[in-house]
């Protein structure tokens, strides 16, 4: 009975494997042609294409980086809670290979990349089986040092003098803003919290490029972790500025956001009362962190900091 | 029931039931087989002559989407023996099928030991020694409380408050260190491999000398434990022997992987109807535990792909009703 | 005796008072004695008021509402399966229609309380049958019961988890569905749950009699004239409903209704209406005490209620199970 049992689990098991795909035709380890270049980042050294054009990523930030250098990636990873990709980008024909938390190597795999971009802080233990695929390399962390992050990213892609310049371009755009002393405040809903942002998050740092002043309950000043902090919603008032912008990060987040901005709390606020409150797009302000959405960001700035 | 005894050495000695044997041998085979299918699932399919050339080192089209595949399903493998194992022991010496690593709170207490390192910033090299700690210090605390038949209630209850504790530490913890710990505590075999099947596979060979010595007091425990001491086994020595190698091993399979719930409880289970035995074999156990924890993974990383499920949360959704299903059967 | 047992009553009921105070009066944000005061007796406008008002009245309400109906509901549940151990967690109905609610949202698209609370108590009623069943089949001993709510718990919070996972729900939204929670619940829950919960509570002390006689022993019930069959009946929906009711409203909290009773019975004796009287102000005292402690303990960041039911409820099983025997005192 149980050989039986056996004889039948192999047979099931290997009909399983019985409609393969066609072998493919090419290995991607067969880019010998032209030359490598070597690039130093968060997990070593690795030797990198001349100029990949099969690009996998495994973190947002480089969709935003992919985009502003005029590529498109053919495969990327999307968040466990909003499986599409960034609208403001742009991006079209992209493969879903799996989530930030977990990769899906097979998937990642199929799509033969010649270069894999990904991200220490999310994918640490993932950098060994990646490397076997193509390429890999990753940076340390994510949002607070998307600059360097953006400038590794554009190496490893040949483009380093390009991003360079887009940098220099955003730079002096956030320095020719015109000059405020309006304290601002930002302020995202998440579906369980509300939470403010400091000086080292994205949004935070690029209204530090463009020298923006920020409420003193923002500086987190006395905080470890200088992102963000999350508010009570008995705190409501504290997440007031002279200029209020608000995000919200989902569905449920939005409808949270809702309730919180009709109630009375809400309303006492003084940014509030000068109608200096504006919803910005959760995508550029939050989860891009890239040139092209800090750009968007100055964009939002220009248009409401008077 | 026909039986062997061998006595490789004055002192140990142990029964091998031939029912036993052959169902071990299956379960070999089984093993091996479903071991060549789960390398040939996933996004690109791989017949498996390919992926038996793969895997001897023949050249083939398929060489890199197997090597791919290898290190996760040996974790798999060696996690599943790891569990099947503890299942086993502390089934076998509290001749309770309920008593599981993860329902009597072994686990969870290696979670929360995991969760305060991670959330104090130590080092992840203290993380198997810190989760070994907890899950003997929720084990004390069952034993503590729980006599008899009540053993398990009690593991519940330690479950339970242990769980709470550790959503106590998260929550107070710096965002940042609270996502990791999330992220950690649910069991899933993504990302890692031979490095984490290396720590678990040492642990298992380490403890063999001490499961066959004491493979004595489970075969007496399956008779009560009067008779045993009639015969002159010092059972009580024993008994726990076995019981903290369970649950060391139940402790360093959950500090390499997280927490990856039923295959403790239901390989040796499932073994012990295979062999009709009278308590659970600790080698059929080993094994069982070995297939259910690949095709679980199997399943958890290519069924809803892209979404990768933690093999956790699927072992866990099996559980239950095998639990349940195990209950209703127990005559009362 | 009776004089007893209402002093018993009143001084329950003077810490329903005492647990409201400290409700309305403690929070994230530290607010003065005189401002809860006004907000509630001669309210203003200024921020405590409208804090007090908007957040710490309907959080209050809604743990008084649903710590009484779990409290309720353990009392039923104990006596419909003479087992001390049953609680709606302990039991795995809770779970139940946690699963019913989380089908609801994430298949079904319902967004708002009256429309899940439904599935809530449909997915509470499944599950307690599937209890009910079982303990009829394996002979019902407390502990067999306990590990059978456990079973289900295990299998039912892992599809749940399951069905968030790919429905792509954030990690934030399954936990409150495991572990339930007072805290961000939006306003209408409060109002919308309070007709579900009252009626559950009628349906509780109308079987308050019938479920004395049960107690006997079904046979001598019967022969005293008692309908047993209604009487279960209407103890078993009435269970039900306040547990799909409770849950809907603020995900699983657990050992309210497992604790509770056994203090009651401890305090009052085994008459159910005189349990029941006693058991709806104690378990919104439990259940309000717990939030209120989860509120401060780790300032600034708060724990749910549902942690810190487990973390008190949790040892007083182990308690009970220490027992030489499980028995309904």
């Amino acid at each position: 009975m149980r050989k039986f049992a056996t004889v039948l689990a192999a047979v099931l098991a290997l009909s399983a494997c019985g409609t393969g795909t066609t072998p493919p035709s090419g290995d991607a380890a067969q880019q010998q042609q032209g030359q490598t270049r070597t690039i130093k980042h968060a997990m070593g050294e690795t030797k990198v294409p001349a100029t990949p054009q099969r690009v996998v990523v495994l973190d947002s930030d480089k969709l935003d980086t992919l985009s502003s250098l005029g590529l498109t990636p053919i495969g990327a990873t999307v968040g466990a809670d909003s499986p599409t990709l960034p609208k403001y980008l742009n991006l079209r024909n992209v493969k879903t290979v799996g989530t930030l938390q977990e990769p899906d190597l097979d998937a990642i795999r199929a799509l033969k990349p010649d270069l894999i971009l990904g991200s220490k802080f999310r994918q640490e233990k993932f950098y060994d089986e990646l490397s076997t695929i193509a390429p890999t390399v990753f940076t340390e962390l994510v949002g607070i040092t998307w600059k360097d992050n953006f400038l590794l990213d554009a190496d490893a892609l040949g483009k380093k003098a390009e991003a360079q310049a887009l940098l220099d371009k955003y730079t002096a755009r956030a320095k020719d803003l015109k000059k405020t002393s309006q304290k601002v405040s930002i302020v995202r809903f998440r579906p369980d919290e509300i939470r403010v942002y400091g000086p080292d998050s994205f949004a935070g740092i690029v209204l530090k490029d463009a020298g923006v002043p920020r409420p003193d309950r923002q500086l987190l000043a006395d905080k470890k972790d200088k992102r963000f902090d999350k508010v009570s919603p008995e705190r409501v008032q504290e997440v007031d500025g002279d200029v209020i912008f608000v995000s919200a990060y989902g569905e449920k987040a939005a409808q949270r956001q809702s309730e919180v901005t009709a109630g009375p709390l809400w309303t006492k606020l003084g940014a509030v009362a000068a109608g200096k409150v504006f919803v910005v797009d959760d995508e550029t302000w939050m989860t891009g962190i890239g040139v092209t959405a800090a750009n968007k960001i100055l964009d939002d700035l220009a248009a409401h900091l008077s | 029931m026909t039986r062997l005894v061998l006595r490789p050495a004055p002192a140990v000695s142990f029964t091998l039931h031939r029912r036993g044997v052959v169902v071990g041998v299956g379960l070999l085979v089984l093993l091996a087989v479903v071991f060549v299918g789960a390398l040939c699932i996933g996004s690109t399919s791989v017949q498996p002559g390919d992926v038996l050339r793969a895997v001897f080192g023949i050249p083939t089209w398929a060489g890199k989407v197997v090597e791919l595949r290898i290190p996760r399903t040996v974790l798999a493998v060696v996690i599943g023996v790891a569990l099947g194992l503890a299942g086993a022991l502390l089934q076998g010496v509290s001749r309770n099928p309920l008593a599981s690593p993860d329902v009597i709170g072994v686990s969870q207490g290696a979670g929360l030991a995991a969760t305060m390192v991670i959330v104090a910033g130590a080092p992840v090299a203290v993380l198997p020694p810190a989760a070994l700690i907890g899950g003997l210090g929720a084990a004390a605390v069952v034993l503590a409380f729980g006599r008899g038949n009540r053993f398990v209630l009690a593991g519940i209850a330690v479950a339970v408050a242990v769980k709470a504790i550790t959503e106590i530490f998260i929550v107070g913890a710096a965002p940042i260190d609270g996502q990791r710990a999330q992220i950690w505590l649910i069991g899933t075999l993504a990302g890692w491999g031979y490095d984490e099947a290396l720590v678990v596979a040492i642990v298992v060979v380490a403890l063999i000398p001490v499961l066959l010595w004491a493979g004595r007091a489970l075969d007496t425990s399956a008779l009560s434990d009067d008779v045993a001491r009639a015969i002159g086994v010092r059972v009580g020595a024993r008994k726990l022997v076995l019981a903290i190698a369970g649950v060391v091993l139940a402790a360093f399979a959950t500090a390499q992987v997280g927490a990856v719930d039923f295959v403790a409880l239901a390989a040796p289970q499932i073994a012990r109807q295979l062999a009709k035995a009278e308590r659970p074999p600790l080698f059929c156990a080993a094994l069982t535990g070995a297939v259910l924890t690949v095709v679980a993974d199997t399943a958890a990383r290519t069924v809803f792909a892209p979404t990768q499920l933690p093999v956790g949360v699927l072992t866990a959704a099996l559980g239950g009703p095998y639990l349940v299903w195990l209950l209703v059967r127990r005559k009362r | 005796m009776a004089g007893r047992r209402g002093l018993v009553l009143g001084i329950a009921w003077l810490l329903v008072v005492v647990a409201i105070m400290l409700s309305l009066g403690v929070g994230n944000l530290g607010i003065p004695l005189g401002d809860v005061w006004r907000a509630v007796f001669s309210p203003d406008d200024s921020a405590h008021t409208l804090i007090v008002r908007t957040q710490r009245m309907p959080r209050t309400l809604l743990g008084l509402l649903t710590g009484a109906a779990l409290a309720t509901a353990g009392v039923l549940m104990q006596s419909l399966t003479r087992n001390p151990l049953a609680d709606p967690r302990i039991m795995g109905v809770s779970s139940g229609a946690s699963l019913g609610v989380v089908v609801a949202i994430a298949l079904f698209g319902v967004e708002t309380l009256p429309g899940y609370v439904w599935f809530g108590v449909v997915g509470a009623l499944a599950s307690g049958f599937l209890v009910y069943w079982l303990a009829a089949r394996t002979g019902s001993s407390p502990v067999t019961l306990a590990l059978v709510g456990a079973a289900l718990n295990a299998s039912f919070g892992a599809v749940v988890i399951a069905i968030l996972t790919v429905d792509a729900g954030t990690f934030d939204e399954f936990r409150f569905w495991v572990i339930g929670s007072l805290a961000g619940r939006p306003t209408e829950v409060t109002v919308q749950v309070m007709p579900f919960i009252a009626v559950g509570l009628l349906l509780a002390v109308i079987s308050a009699r019938g479920l004395d006689a049960l107690a006997l022993g079904d046979d001598v019930a019967t022969g005293l004239g008692s309908r047993v069959a209604a009487t279960r009946l209407t103890a078993a929906a009435g269970a039900v409903l306040l547990t799909g009711a409770a849950v809907a409203a603020t995900g699983p909290i657990g050992f309210v209704g497992l604790a509770v009773p056994h203090f009651a019975r401890a305090l009052v004796g085994s008459d159910h209406r005189w349990l029941l009287a006693v058991s709806v102000p104690m378990g919104a005292v439990f259940l309000l005490l717990s939030d209120v402690v989860g509120r401060v303990v780790i300032l600034p960041d708060e724990i749910r209620a549902g942690v810190v039911t487990a973390v008190i409820g949790a040892p007083i099983l182990l308690l009970l199970v220490r027992r030489p025997k499980l028995v309904l005192a």
